[in-house]
């Protein structure tokens, strides 16, 4: 009896001590976060937290979907100015072929992309964070996501010229993971894009570090771009005025054109480029880049178009952005414009906005409302500058409406610009001469009234938001 | 008084004479007391010895220098007897691996087969020894019923993809948990540059005892949130006390790639140029155009590349191991080591495994018991890159022109840009460029074991898990992937520890006078943390040389490191009563907490119970004589998944969006602070039968397995910002049978034929959707009511006669076709999970030769030709070679075929995605033939050996492809896609194992 008694406590002596061992572990053991972020709540505080979301939000548009590579090439794909080559990576064929439906990666990606840069934008302008700089910060934010809006509503939308009561884009301020908002109407992505950019005007500075941040006059250059696509010309004229009178910035000589393009580095000295993203050494997007996409020596599948080579004099400066080669047993017109994929040091930016897109802006605008005379001052600063022997421009009316635009085709090739304004201008796409020898098969003629002429409201949206309606035709 | 003493003398030397010469009788039977006729009985000394008769006896003489008595028989496990002073020895002989007695390794101990519950599979370490796998896992493929394993990839070393009882996750893990030595350890694929490895590929499967497979409630409830998709037993080789054992076993073998289909054979110089020409002509192209087109493509060089051949060679499989055990009755070992080394039939593919182990057990005083098991291995692989990379071998000995040199004339390697300006030489890029991985890995465990008293003990093990991966990629500066940066170097380092502590209190008592009703109680408590540190570094501008074995780059471009972790707290508990080992009833219950679990949910309760009737234990059936054994079992339970990431519930702002180099965040996940485990309800019900003194075995089970809340990516409007959020929406069902059945037809003294069959039949269904709305993962499309790999693609209805225009029905009622495909609607037309798989195996033993035949096969599921849209692409991508089956295109008006019109660039889209690219994945494959001779003991004996033991294996010897238009190996990865892949190999070698 006694021997079992023994037994008995020291058993429960035992187990005790196992329990003791049970609870040791720490309440926290569970508790884990991980080592490399920060709480969502927690990020955005002081200015130096709203510094870093801002760097977030820029290399966002870094992305492959954004101005890293999909937007610049759209544009000029879509219209008259490249080709793919039969030789390909099987890359952005259905943009080229007009061939897209709803579930289009390229496309849904892009929506995707946009939406997340304006989620980032959001966040910050939206930051009750009040300090010294502040107000600029939330003034870059407010410029991009007007530029994100811009180019959402042009791209998946009909455009304000056309139609302003289209249905346009869902507009979206706030942070709300639930919500599944419906589209509003072009003109009220527009007076969002207004609002935004007023506001980011009058509430920033000029100085910047260099041309891969958002100045004041960053936001007056759009302001000008967005007044244009809308048809408001005396708008578009003030503020293009207002960059070319006082914001400082020069054209490239002719014999610089070719050295402009090569330098990788964003600039301070207000040579040529307003607003550029950039990619350098470490953060690039390597293979998928927009450089490599054009180099020979990269996929190299998409090829400038004889017709827009040939309508280069031969003294025109931006001839040297081309070299002839040859793909595919083709001679073939190889895009030089972005010619740093090699460099190590540093890797190319895409070009926002240049000066020369203001001043063509400029000559547009008079034109339109009557100037004919200042419209040929502005335009000839541009074709002249660019082709010393070129004695400049002298039609009137329509005609020099028709030479603004050649000559905007010029200057913007491969910037993402052709398309854009084929489509403001509401006329068919025609690609008139791809390549003499041209072995594929693609269409001609994209009339303007084609359902394709905007991009589907991607499929996974649709199919996680049951208030958005898709576009006619898919 | 002398003459007794003389006497005396006599008669003991008289005795001690008649000592050395004695006779010793005795009778065999087995465990139910049957004679067994027949049966050896050897001296083992000597080596001399006898058989019994037909009543079992026997009778031998015996000398001095006889001690211990060998009794064995075909296919029952041999026993040594000492003989000590006796002259008569009975011994009752045990059927091998078919004895109810066996003990079988279940969760935390091991359990007498007749009071299991659960739906427990065993193989025993025997049939993982000495096979050309690099890992165990790739062995179980056949070995258990309802276990799927296949080989995503040929590359040795490489991961393998197992699922028990179906799929039973979208989102989460869908693989097993496996526990090493009672230690729970990671598991899967840890290489970050290399395209695969496997974290099991550093346990030497020769180290192995035995394997449990835990498949349904009853057996796995009890490892809680993680023991959904089943968990697999693996304990490692203990020591015996007893004379020492040593053993030496050694294997060399060559391989070919195992399945070959001629329809895949690359186009040869005129096939190709002929072809060209055609798409041309039909592209309607200038006479100039055509032949710069040509030229361009090489047609006026001589070369004729025989890309497959160039890239394929003799695989190559060594594999050698040496172990000692031994031990005395306090204290017993084991010690092994192993080489393996392994080249795959594609260059560039490689693995090479150094391993030891080391276990000892310790009875420090007759209460307690100590013991420490250690396995380490260092694995070295050279890995080329699969899939469309312009670097693998395999695509690229599909994809590159035969007019594309591979040799410069002078004999060099030709990497020029001109040659080579879209693919790269595969053989310049595994001479010049290089990506392999070194992994060290230590599993160790240190236990104790504290007897208080007969019934109640108390058991403490900690267990570390270590794994270390140092992987080096090279780019040359010449050409390739860096050219344009001017070569790169990566250096990433990867060490992920793992410590499990658990203590456990066992309670066993035999209740009743009768000792009839026993009880086996346990209760204990586990932790766990898992620390994962990697190191990634990548350097661009390296040195313009290739001779440097480790280049510094001169740009660094990405150096940071990261860390992530989990961790789990569990209390555990089971309990099992039987009576009179007829009626058993179990029940386990498990308290989990996770770091990977939202805020809201961190803990749940996992439970099983279980109940088994053992009818051969019942009056009337043991009347019944041919009935051996007869067991009904049933179990039910909860338990659940929790391979998750490891912080998904968590809201954050990740600081990865770094501009003009200065850091950025940005918002990364949404926040979900419900997030929990995925919980699985099996229900399984059992029943194992041996029949006729063990010449017919059966084991049956069938089994509803329905899991709930399954995570997955609720989509979000894009409009947010975020695609989705991860949450608890959905559910899955797998339905399904396992059957097993062994038969030995013959069993004579020489001659014994064995034969074995099983399948596995699983249907998947899932029962729940947010919203009950499809999600789209093409080409498998989500939808309630079809299995969870549904293939949704486009209906593909051939060619047009006239034309050549390729037909798509426009929907899945298959009542009209078109040639445009963007109003083509989609349809299911199948799954990519097989209906049935299984094995079956058949041994023949005569004397002391046995030839073993196992078969593989698997059924009803198809398999996706992902690259065949540019292999044969009806000339998209005209500058990559095409495969033979191109040949069979559309010519002219009239052609009857379902391969259309070749035009150079491609027309109408006819490479679009549509059930044309894809097959039926039926197979079956003789996966292992071996051929052995064991020295009879009396020869091995002279030799002072054991067992001495020859053989010849072969191993993927045949595969039989039921779709005879199958282009590559139909054992394709869990998901049906072929990705061009190191292609499986088929080996021949030959082995012996010596036994001291």
């Amino acid at each position: 009896m006694n021997i079992k008694k023994a037994k008995m406590k020291k058993i429960v002596l035992i187990i005790s001590i196992i329990t003791l061992l049970f609870t040791s572990c720490k309440k926290d053991f569970l508790d884990l976060s991980p080592y490399d972020q920060v709480p969502q709540d927690e990020a955005i505080v002081d200015e130096a937290g709203m510094v870093a979301a801002l760097n977030g939000l820029y290399a966002q548009l870094r992305s492959v979907n954004l101005y890293g590579r999909s937007l610049p090439l759209y544009g000029d794909l879509m219209a008259d100015n490249a080709f793919i080559s039969t030789q390909n990576s099987n890359r952005y064929i259905a943009e080229f072929n007009f061939t897209f439906i709803s579930t289009n990666p390229n496309s849904s990606a892009t929506w995707a992309s946009a939406y997340n840069a304006i989620l980032r934008a959001n966040n910050i302008i939206n930051s009750p964070v009040t300090s010294a700089n502040s107000n600029q910060l939330k003034g870059e934010a407010m410029t991009i996501r007007a530029l994100m809006y811009f180019n959402l509503v042009n791209w998946f939308a009909k455009q304000y010229t056309v139609d302003p009561n289209a249905e346009g884009v869902p507009v979206v301020t706030t942070y709300d993971a639930l919500l599944k908002p419906s589209r509003a109407k072009v003109s009220e992505v527009y007076a969002l894009i207004d609002a935004d950019l007023a506001s980011a005007f009058s509430t920033m500075t000029n100085t910047s570090k260099n041309s891969s941040y958002v100045t004041k006059f960053t936001a007056r250059a759009l302001q000008a771009r967005v007044a244009l696509f809308k048809g408001d010309w005396a708008g578009a004229k003030t503020a293009a005025l207002d960059v070319v009178n006082n914001g400082g910035y020069t054209l490239a000589t002719a014999a610089n054109v070719v050295n402009y393009w090569k330098g990788a580095a964003p600039v301070s000295n207000k040579l040529e480029t307003i607003f550029e993203v950039t990619s350098d050494a470490v953060n690039n997007n390597g293979s998928n880049s927009l450089s490599y996409f054009f180099d020979q020596a990269g996929y190299g599948d998409a090829i400038g178009s004889d017709d827009l080579y040939n309508s280069y004099t031969a003294t025109d400066a931006r001839k040297g952005l081309f070299i002839t080669g040859t793909r595919a047993g083709q001679t073939v017109r190889i895009v030089n414009k972005y010619p740093n994929t090699n460099t190590a040091a540093d890797k190319d930016d895409t070009k926002v906005i240049r000066y020369a897109e203001v001043l063509l802006i400029l000559a547009e605008a008079y034109n339109r409302t009557g100037d004919d005379v200042n419209a040929r001052l502005y335009l000839n600063q541009v074709a002249k500058q660019r082709d010393p022997s070129f004695a400049g421009y002298a039609s009137g009316g329509e005609l020099l409406l028709a030479d603004i635009m050649i000559e905007r085709r010029k200057e913007l090739a491969f910037e993402g610009m052709r398309y854009l304004d084929l489509q403001r201008l509401n006329v068919d796409v025609t690609r008139v001469n791809i390549n003499n020898n041209y072995v594929g098969v693609t269409p001609v003629s994209i009339p303007k009234d084609n359902f394709r002429r905007i991009f589907p409201i991607p499929q996974d949206e649709r199919d996680a938001n049951p208030n958005i309606s898709q576009n006619s035709g898919y | 008084m002398k003459k007794i003493g003389l006497l005396f003398s006599f008669l003991t030397l008289a005795l001690f004479v008649l000592a050395q010469n004695r006779t010793i009788t005795g009778k065999v039977t087995d465990e139910n007391r049957r004679p067994i006729a027949n049966a050896t009985v050897m001296i083992k000394e000597t080596g001399t010895g006898g058989t019994t008769d037909m009543d079992g006896n026997f009778s031998i003489q015996v000398d001095s220098r006889a001690k211990t008595l060998v009794f064995s028989y075909v296919g029952w496990a041999s026993q040594e007897i000492a003989i000590g002073n006796r002259t008569s020895v009975d011994v009752s002989l045990k059927q091998e691996g078919r004895s109810m007695d066996e003990v079988v390794i279940v969760a935390y101990g091991t359990q007498v087969k007749k009071k299991v519950t659960g739906s427990i599979s065993r193989v025993s370490g025997k049939e993982l020894e000495n096979k050309p796998f690099s890992s165990v896992d790739q062995m179980l493929q056949g070995k258990v019923p309802g276990l799927l394993s296949t080989s995503p990839t040929g590359q040795p070393g490489g991961i393998q993809q197992i699922r028990i009882r179906g799929i039973g996750s979208v989102t989460a893990g869908a693989a097993p948990l496996y526990v090493i030595d009672g230690i729970p350890v990671n598991s899967g694929d840890f290489s970050r540059l290399n395209n695969t490895s496997n974290a099991l590929a550093g346990l030497n499967p020769n180290d192995i005892e035995s394997v449990s497979v835990l498949k349904d409630a009853a057996s796995a409830s009890i490892y809680g949130s993680r023991a959904a998709n089943g968990v697999i037993l693996i304990n490692t080789k203990q020591g015996r006390a007893g004379k020492s054992k040593i053993r030496i076993d050694s294997e060399f073998g060559f391989g070919n790639t195992a399945y070959i289909n001629d329809a895949a054979r690359p186009l040869n110089r005129e096939e190709y140029f002929a072809l060209t020409r055609e798409g041309l002509v039909n592209a309607g192209v200038s006479q100039a155009t055509m032949d710069a087109t040509l030229n361009n493509l090489g047609f006026s060089n001589t070369a004729n590349e025989d890309w497959v051949d160039l890239v394929t060679r003799q695989g190559t499989t060594q594999n050698i191991n040496a172990s000692i055990s031994g031990g005395d009755p306090k204290t017993t070992f084991y010690t092994s080591i192993g080489v393996f080394d392994q080249k795959a039939v594609v260059i560039g593919s490689d693995f090479k495994r150094y391993s030891g182990a080391f276990n000892i057990k310790h009875k420090a005083t007759d209460k307690f018991t100590i013991g420490i098991n250690t396995t380490g291995s260092y694995i070295k692989q050279n890995s080329p890159s699969q899939s469309s990379n312009f670097r693998n071998p395999v695509a690229d000995a599909y994809w590159l022109r035969p007019s594309q040199n591979a040799y410069n004339p002078d004999g060099t390697l030709n990497y020029s840009t001109t040659t080579f300006n879209q693919l790269y030489n595969p053989l310049a890029i595994a001479e010049y460029d290089r990506i392999l991985l070194n992994n060290v890995k230590v599993l160790a465990n240190l236990n104790g074991e504290y007897q208080f008293y007969k019934d109640l003990k108390f058991t403490t093990k900690f267990g570390v898990d270590f794994i270390n991966i140092e992987e080096e990629r090279y780019d040359n500066p010449f050409f390739g992937d860096s050219r344009t940066v001017g070569g790169r170097m990566y250096n990433y380092d990867t060490r992920v520890a793992n410590w499990v502590w658990s203590n456990l209190l066992n309670y066993r008592h035999d209740f009743l006078s009768s000792k009839d009703l026993s009880l086996d109680f346990t209760v204990g408590y586990e932790a766990q943390k898992s620390k994962q540190y990697n190191i990634t570094t990548r350097g661009e501008g390296v040195p313009a040389t290739t001779s440097i074995p480790l280049p510094v780059p001169s740009s660094p471009s990405v150096a940071n490191g990261a860390r992530t972790d989990y961790s789990f707290v569990s209390a555990l508990s089971m309990m099992q009563w039987g009576y009179k080992n007829k009626y058993i009833l179990s029940g386990s219950v498990r308290r989990d907490g996770s770091s990977r679990f939202g805020a809201n949910n961190k803990y749940g309760t996992f439970w099983s119970v279980g109940g088994a009737w053992n009818l051969d234990q019942e009056n009337f059936i043991k009347n019944i004589d041919f009935i051996n054994v007869l067991k009904l079992r049933a179990s039910y339970g909860v338990n659940g998944n929790a391979e998750i990431g490891n912080y998904t519930w968590k809201g954050t702002y990740i600081f990865n969006a770094n501009y003009n180099q200065q850091p950025g965040s940005a918002p990364n996940q949404v926040e979900n602070p419900d997030l929990t485990w995925e919980i699985n309800k099996p229900l399984n019900i059992g029943i194992d039968a041996v029949v006729w003194d063990g010449r017919l075995t059966l084991n049956a089970d069938y089994y509803i397995r329905k899991t709930e809340n399954l995570i997955l990516n609720d989509p979000l409007s894009r409009t947010s910002g975020f695609n989705s959020v991860s949450a608890n929406v959905g559910s899955m069902e797998n339905k399904g049978w396992e059957f097993q059945v062994n038969v030995i037809p013959v069993r004579t003294k020489d001659f014994t034929w064995d034969f074995t069959f099983n399948i596995a039949l699983n249907k998947n269904k899932i029962t729940s959707l947010r919203n009950n709305a499809d999600i789209l993962a093409l080409p498998y499309i989500r939808r309630v009511g079809e299995d969870y790999q549904a293939i949704y693609t486009r209906l593909w209805a051939g060619v047009d006669p006239a034309n050549g225009n390729p037909l798509w029905y426009t929907d899945d009622t298959k009542t009209q076709t078109t040639s445009n495909v963007t109003t083509v609607q989609r349809g299911i037309i199948g799954s990519a999970s097989p209906k049935g798989f299984g094995s079956f195996s058949t041994a023949f033993n005569y004397k002391s030769f046995t030839l073993d035949a196992q078969f593989n096969y698997q059924y009803g599921n198809l398999v996706y030709d992902n690259w065949g849209f540019i292999s044969w692409s009806d000339g998209f991508n005209p500058q990559l070679n095409k495969i033979r089956k191109q040949l069979g295109r559309w010519q002219k008006a009239g052609d009857v075929t379902d391969i259309p019109k070749y035009v150079y660039g491609g027309a109408n889209v006819s490479n679009a995605e549509s059930s044309r690219w894809y097959y039926k994945g039926d197979f079956i494959r003789l996966r292992d033939l071996t051929l052995s001779y064991t020295l009879p003991r009396s020869v091995a004996s002279t030799m002072k050996m054991d067992n001495v033991r020859f053989y010849v294996r072969g191993t993927n010897l045949w595969t039989k492809a039921f779709d005879k238009d199958i282009t590559f190996d139909p054992e394709q990865p869990i998901n049906g896609t072929n990705d061009l892949q190191i292609l499986i190999q088929r080996t021949v070698s030959v082995g012996v194992t010596l036994g001291f």
